[in-house]
């Protein structure tokens, strides 16, 4: 290959950007670059001077008393507001984000717990908490393995929980059709996972027992091969009377009101 | 270096969007797609397959017309950014021709960028490619969080943090709003065009 063969010259970058300009002019100009080297030389001029340095490091702050942490750790890992009993959940989800490790995933496990024997009495939270350890420790288990739906559910359930947090007094339809969403979406993993092909029969083998039996034995450590569809279908079932519950207590409620309607 | 088929009289010009996970590159492709699908002919197509051989990238090509009688064709990437899919960010750079790097501007992502920066210096390493004459450009995303009172890393840090050795152009920018995307778009590819013709000349 040669210039000959290709015939750019020094104009070529000057209409590309003309023709750019062309087809994504926007209506609003946008700001300038904040820095902008009028040509590639001296940007390649530049970077060759710094590559002098053999190691890169890009001015990493020096490592303070945690191992791997930046300079100003102190304000990176504060959350930004303390009273948020999500925010340790909110730090290891962002964690999980960058990479699944085991530690990751244990601390996320372990918060989704402790989260869960604190708010027991709250049927959504508690529900929404039992979905986020079942996904968890089936994506702790299999991590790159993990069907890409699961780990996106895992974000979903998490975004559902926030938004519980936030709105205490959701009423019972929009309660209904979260949990239903998010059972829909466990469905279809357990049915990717089938397809896939899977054991877990130390879940089977819980589930025997009793669904909630089969929903903590979902991610117990050891078990390296995903939910089978049975034991997918026992923790559908341990699921199903919490839902249920929510929509007996959402009939009575309207059932309450036309009875008052009514006289 | 860009694919050049003299016969076809084509330049083939490929640029990935790097970063950490959740930092905004799909949505630079998709705000990119949606405000000009008209204008462009390509199609934003999202690649998915499991296992060891795990994809998970999005792609948007798109044709710029002829100039100076090659049709020059840009082609869109962006890479995983968890960890976990190096595999695939390192397929996706094979055959790179420029980069914009996302970097999220959430203080909690502070080190996530640069993580994810010195993750791009190894895998364009693995390619003898090096990061200081690749052209790059620098996005600082996710400025409009601002206003909803999320702490952010301020400009001045994340150039010290990520771009005091690089010197590469860079913008802060919402990829939600669509503010700086397209500007980094042209960027980019300004640099890149730059940079092959001055590689074509050394051939030459």
């Amino acid at each position: 290959m040669t210039k000959d063969n290709l015939k750019i010259d020094e104009n070529m970058a000057a209409e590309v950007t003309s023709r750019l300009d062309e087809i994504f002019l926007e209506d609003d100009p946008p700001a300038p670059p904040s820095r902008r080297p009028s040509s590639a030389a001296p940007l390649a001029q530049s970077r060759m001077a710094a590559e002098s340095d053999a190691a890169l490091e890009f001015s990493e702050p020096e490592p303070t008393s945690k191992a791997e942490t930046l300079g100003g750790a102190a304000d990176i890992s504060a959350p930004p507001t303390s009273q948020d009993p999500l925010a340790e959940l909110n730090t290891l989800f962002l964690s999980i984000d960058w990479e699944i490790t085991d530690e990751n995933m244990t601390a996320l496990i372990g918060e989704v717990q402790k989260l869960k024997s604190r708010y027991q009495n709250n049927r959504l939270i508690s529900a929404l908490l039992d979905i986020l350890n079942t996904i968890g420790k089936y994506v702790a288990r299999n991590k790159v393995d993990s069907i890409p739906d699961s780990i996106k559910l895992l974000h979903e359930v998490f975004d559902s929980l926030k938004a519980a947090f936030q709105s205490p007094r959701m009423d019972q339809m929009a309660q209904k059709q979260l949990l239903g969403q998010h059972l829909q979406s466990l469905k279809r993993i357990r049915e990717a996972i089938s397809l896939r092909g899977g054991g877990g029969k130390p879940v089977a083998a819980a589930a025997k027992a009793s669904p909630r039996a089969a929903v903590a034995a979902a991610g117990r450590g050891g078990a390296a091969t995903p939910l089978s569809d049975s034991d997918m279908q026992r923790l559908l079932e341990a699921l199903k009377p919490m839902v249920l519950a929510e929509m007996h207590k959402l009939v009575a409620a309207e059932m309450k009101r036309l009875g008052l309607e009514l006289g | 270096m860009a694919l050049i088929n003299p016969k076809k009289k084509e330049v083939q010009v490929k640029l990935v969007y790097y970063g950490p996970g959740r930092g905004g590159k799909t949505t630079n492709l998709e705000y990119i797609y949606q405000k000009f699908q008209e204008r462009i002919t390509g199609k934003m197509t999202t690649v998915k397959t499991y296992g060891d051989r795990t994809l998970f990238f999005d792609f948007l090509p798109f044709d710029i017309g002829v100039i100076r009688g090659y049709n020059v064709k840009i082609q869109l990437y962006t890479v995983p950014g968890q960890v976990k899919y190096n595999a695939t960010r390192k397929l996706v750079l094979r055959g790179v021709d420029g980069v914009v790097f996302v970097a999220d501007s959430m203080l909690l992502r502070r080190k996530m960028n640069l993580l994810s920066l010195k993750d791009l210096q190894e895998n364009l390493a693995s390619f003898n490619k090096n990061i200081f004459t690749m052209p790059l450009v620098l996005q600082y995303n996710k400025r409009d969080l601002e206003n909803q009172g999320i702490p952010l890393i301020p400009i001045e840090t994340l150039e010290k943090d990520l771009n005091s050795k690089l010197k590469a152009p860079f913008f802060p920018a919402s990829a939600v709003s669509g503010d700086n995307v397209v500007a980094t778009m042209k960027k980019a590819i300004s640099l890149t065009v730059a940079s092959l013709q001055q590689k074509l000349e050394l051939k030459g």
